[in-house]
């Protein structure tokens, strides 16, 4: 099945890459169809409300939904990692520090702090990307500490520290990559929980409005419910599949990476 | 410890919670480019004088600090500002919460319910073909984006089938009262509630299927056994109960994801709860009445997860002494 998720992924990553020449039109542009055109042939996925192709929308909001899902999964895994790896192995005051940062910002339900920072900062991919990552980064680091506190008092870290290494050198060539498995793990699912964030924000109409979102296509979508049901299926459906895929991707992961969990 | 001393911990350790929780506010309200007065006189040329005139009546001239214990004063008392539209945004809040309150229980209940009939099930025919599947399906669950699902179902079983309503808590054609008015409200939330426990249900099934697998590898479910108590006791009777705890935790930590969910079905439902007031605020832009929601919401959060270390402590003892 994680076979099947990294083909959807990768499916859309071309579909992402290619959109200029896949797509038939300019999805901004308003008017290239009827308005609210049902699917027919020159418009498989008909028009919304403004007469604009929702094909080409599809196409183009795979752009958007897979940067910031990557962009912002990634900046979350750099920050949780960098976060986690000083306090799981410096331990003591620094731990303490930073564990009460990370509490407050996992206290917080991160969707509401979300709408309210790119309320007020504005909606461009850049900030809902920034929003996004600096909303994620607990988990990973969390489970990042959690490595790393273990594997401290193992031996070879101490046959490191005896030889004389530095210490930033044990935490990154040393211990980091025996802890990092979870944070792979977690970070695969993020991209997921980020792409449906972003839709989520999108679709309460904070999202870029130069760019094309599937959640923002949706949001369109609910006004004209009753007369359009493509309006809402197709774009709906293209964030199902690849935040269903890069789900099963990461589940995959899981189950090789962390092969103590299958003996049961 | 005993419970009432584990009860008096918790409690004070959750006081910081709520006060970052204000702190937290009152930093975005303050770094937020332009100043609070110009976002509450808007767009407009206004007189200089108006406007320090303003400033010294709410108190903007003074130092953070004191702001900062203004603040948190107000809102311990309540005051929570007026919205753009003039009335008290705590009255605003309050009057919707029931509603986001019923349908963020039924979602809760519906995903409980069916997560863990299906994770125990799951879990009686490990790694057989019905399990396989069932894991999928609860990826999928867990997937779909809850706005979306809300979407097609009303397409599908509002619009199309028509036998379940589109929107709303009641009906706009009819007013209820009593049995009837009670019947045409849960006809309204079936959908929505539908909606908002899919993604939850997913999460609840695998748990439990883990859960009850490693509960199941305990002595006193092979001592039940070989007692020759019947399987279906030894499931329900003594393997649920235990394997329901991490369930407990873990569905307490998911009510900031349910209440973010819930926000999205109602906005698809037109359900009159904090959802729908959150989706218009946005598009006034009414920043008092945001504000509120946000300290409102996660003050609740972090009481929910008070609450839930609390029932948990009752059913597991051996927290306390953590």
């Amino acid at each position: 099945m994680a076979v099947v998720g990294l083909a959807v992924t990768v499916f859309f990553v071309m579909v992402a890459f290619l959109a200029d020449f896949l797509a038939p039109f300019d999805p901004l542009k308003v008017g290239v169809a009827k308005v609210l055109q049902n699917p027919i042939l020159g418009f498989p996925m008909g028009s919304d409300h403004l007469g604009r192709d929702i094909l080409s929308g599809v196409i183009y909001g795979a752009r958007v939904s897979l940067l910031i899902g990557f962009a912002a999964a990634g900046m979350s895994a750099l920050l949780g990692i960098l976060i986690g790896a000083i306090s799981g192995y410096l331990g003591g005051n620094v731990d303490a520090v930073l564990m009460r940062i990370t509490e407050i910002f996992q206290i917080v339900p991160s969707f509401f702090l979300a709408i309210l920072l790119v309320v007020f900062f504005g909606a461009s991919v850049w900030n809902v990307t920034f929003v996004i990552g600096m909303l994620s980064w607990p988990r990973s680091a969390r489970l990042l500490r959690a490595e790393f506190l273990s594997m401290r008092t193992k031996e070879f870290v101490q046959a490191a520290r005896s030889v004389g290494e530095k210490n930033l050198f044990i935490i990154f060539s040393e211990v980091l990559p025996n802890a990092i498995p979870p944070v792979v793990v977690n970070t695969s699912l993020e991209v997921g929980a980020a792409i449906i964030t972003e839709a989520a924000l999108a679709f309460f109409g904070l999202s870029d409005p130069s760019a094309v979102s599937w959640g923002m296509m949706l949001r369109n979508a609910q006004t004209y419910l009753r007369q359009s049901w493509w309006t809402a299926a197709f774009p709906g459906i293209c964030i199902f599949l690849l935040v269903a895929a890069l789900n099963l991707v990461g589940d995959g992961l899981n189950d090789a990476l962390n092969p103590r969990l299958k003996e049961r | 410890m005993t419970f009432k001393k584990y009860v008096a911990r918790r409690t004070l350790e959750t006081i910081p919670g709520v006060l970052a929780v204000i702190v937290l506010a009152f930093v975005i309200i303050h770094i937020i480019p332009g100043d609070p007065i110009s976002k509450f006189v808007g767009p407009f040329e206004t007189d200089i004088q108006y406007v320090n005139m303003m400033r010294e009546r709410f108190g903007l001239n003074e130092p953070l600090h004191i702001q900062l214990w203004k603040y948190m004063a107000n809102l311990l008392q309540g005051e929570f500002g007026r919205s753009v539209h003039g009335r008290p945004v705590l009255d605003i809040i309050a009057e919707r919460i029931p509603a986001t309150l019923m349908l963020t229980v039924s979602g809760l209940v519906f995903a409980l319910v069916v997560g863990i009939f299906l994770g125990v099930a799951a879990s009686r025919k490990p790694y057989s073909v019905l399990d396989s599947f069932s894991m999928s399906v609860s990826i999928v669950g867990y997937s779909v984006p809850v706005f979306w699902l809300a979407q097609m179902l009303v397409l599908v079983f509002a619009l199309e089938l028509g036998i379940l309503p589109a929107g709303g808590m009641t009906s706009v054609r009819e007013e209820y009262t009593g049995l009837a008015y009670i019947s045409d409200v849960a006809m309204h939330l079936v959908l929505p509630a539908l909606a908002l426990g899919v993604n939850q249900l997913a999460l609840i099934g695998r748990l439990v299927r883990s859960s009850m697998l490693e509960v199941f590898r305990e002595d006193y479910i092979m001592t039940a056994r070989s007692k020759g108590i019947k399987e279906k006791v030894v499931v329900y009777k003594h393997a649920l109960r235990n394997a329901l705890l991490p369930v407990v935790t873990a569905t307490g930590m998911q009510v900031g994801y349910l209440l973010t969910g819930a926000v999205l079905t109602e906005t698809v439902f037109s359900w009159p709860g904090l959802g729908r007031l959150l989706y218009e605020s946005l598009n006034f832009r009414d920043y008092p009445v945001l504000m509120g929601m946000f300290v409102i919401i996660s003050i609740s959060v972090v009481l929910a997860n008070f609450f839930t270390d609390i029932v948990y402590s009752l059913l597991d003892p051996r927290v306390r002494y953590g």
